[in-house]
């Protein structure tokens, strides 16, 4: 064996050290996160469904740089920045994920699909049964997405930037994916996996929020349950495909996240069984999974080393901050409307993060007393604040596009 | 039931209304105007909704007391 070089046996250690040392760190780190979130989401601590696709991916992208030609390095997992359709037919050959990449994340239809499994495990007669105090408090919890956008301004990102990351204010990874695609295709990456990281951070975040801003006596509220109406089937369809062509029509190009919300909704509504479990369990599922493993497989230091990172990181935690104080303010209102008889709890789950951010709201009161019951008027708000998310995001769109 | 009926179409009205005066009429007027008349298409939209939600809890809350 003339020449053996042990470097040549293990590309993947040669070329880790080879080039910029920035890059070399950034990956090591990246490595040790993507190890980080495995373990932590199998631990639970962070969401796993997310979390443990994203790190295997980050992991091993990171680690899996070789050389292409004598003088390029680069990955065959998938090239996020090629834009040339002759390139493009090319690396769709040799690149494994970038038909995945290409056919179902550059055109958001990956967002679609994750929305109709929220569509169709979402019931919309929670809002039919409050509607007033369901669409307040989806409103007022949408205060991070609007108050975000001019601070990311001032702090130097351009409009389609700063509304980019200011819906992350909607706690809706999906809307995080689709507007940042469509108004910051160069930040898409980093704007979605802060979007990502926070989102699973709500669960332990939104607790010491609510403790810090809500006292005990008030947590501890009993709400009414014995005058909650029974909305029927028909009234939900009807409701459903009402809301959904209003809205297409008025932001047409944030049609196809509605129509995707609204078909969940209503293929649920009409009790398809074959349809449900096809929507509920692979197409949910699966997107999710692939969802995570993109995101993390778009982590190559390469893509990701850009110098707004850490203010996309400042500005992503602002907004669900701002969002969950806007979210308890309108419970607030609420509780002063109604004479005391409302749980401002329930204002948190306004935050759209269905159902992570109902079940917080409920989680909490029943710490405080164990006969109080929130969820039915926590899962209003929480479902409202999809649809005012996604209008958001419509405004944002088509005031920047 | 007929009361029922006429909220859902009375709600669908003023949406389509509201639908109406942002994508149609809009569009056609000079800037400041445009913007008014867009503003209150949206909030006559929602509120189009909003109407045919609340009728909907009403009607029930009234046929449970019944």
């Amino acid at each position: 064996m003339p020449n053996f070089d042990i470097l040549n046996l293990f590309q993947g250690i040669a070329t880790m050290v080879y080039g910029d040392p920035t890059i070399t760190i950034a990956r090591i780190v990246l490595i040790a996160l993507g190890i980080a979130f495995v373990y932590l989401g199998a631990k639970g601590t962070l969401e796993p469904l997310i979390m443990i696709p994203m790190g295997v991916g980050m992991a091993s992208v990171n680690a899996s740089v070789l050389y292409l030609s004598a003088t390029t390095m680069g990955t065959i997992f998938i090239d996020p920045m090629i834009s040339d359709p002759a390139q493009l037919m090319d690396v769709l050959q040799i690149n494994f994920l970038q038909p995945i990449y290409t056919l179902t994340f550059s055109n958001g239809l990956i967002a679609c699909l994750v929305f109709m499994g929220i569509g169709v495990i979402t019931d919309i007669g929670y809002i039919l049964i409050a509607p007033f105090s369901s669409m307040f408090i989806a409103i007022m919890a949408e205060l991070g997405t609007i108050l975000t956008f001019p601070i990311a301004v001032a702090m130097g990102l351009t409009y389609k930037e700063a509304a980019s990351v200011a819906i992350i204010g909607g706690a809706d990874g999906p809307m995080v994916l689709y507007t940042s695609l469509i108004l910051a295709k160069d930040l898409f990456v980093p704007i979605t996996i802060v979007a990502y990281l926070y989102l699973s951070l709500t669960y332990g975040g939104y607790p010491y929020l609510i403790k810090l801003l809500i006292p005990r006596r008030l947590r501890g509220i009993k709400m009414d349950l014995h005058n909650l109406p029974e909305i029927t089937r028909g009234e939900k369809i009807t409701f459903a495909i009402i809301t959904c062509t209003i809205l297409c029509l008025l932001f047409p190009v944030a049609g196809p996240l509605f129509m995707s919300f609204f078909v969940g909704v209503i293929v649920k509504e009409s009790e398809v069984t074959h349809l449900i479990e096809f929507i509920e369990g692979p197409v949910l599922y699966g997107s999710t999974f692939f969802l995570g493993l993109m995101l993390g497989v778009l982590c190559e230091a390469n893509t990701i080393m850009n110098p707004k990172v850490l203010t996309l990181l400042f500005l992503g935690m602002t907004a669900l901050l701002i969002s969950g104080v806007g979210g308890i303010l309108g419970g607030y209102i609420m509780y002063f409307i109604t004479r005391g008889k409302y749980n401002p709890v329930i204002g948190i789950a306004g935050v759209s993060c269905v159902p992570t951010t109902a079940k917080v709201a409920q989680k909490e009161v029943r710490e405080v007393n164990k006969q109080a019951i929130i969820l039915p008027f926590a899962m209003g708000p929480n479902i409202s604040g999809v649809i005012t998310s996604a209008i958001l995001a419509g405004i944002y769109v088509t005031l920047l596009r | 039931m007929r009361k029922r009926t006429l909220y859902w179409i009375l709600g669908s009205l003023t949406s389509f209304s509201g639908v109406a005066l942002v994508r149609l009429l809009a569009p056609r007027l000079s800037e400041g105007s445009h913007t008014a008349v867009a503003l209150i298409g949206f909030t006559l939209s929602f509120f189009g909704i909003f109407i045919i939600a609340k009728a909907v809890r009403e009607n029930h809350l009234k046929t449970q007391r019944t």
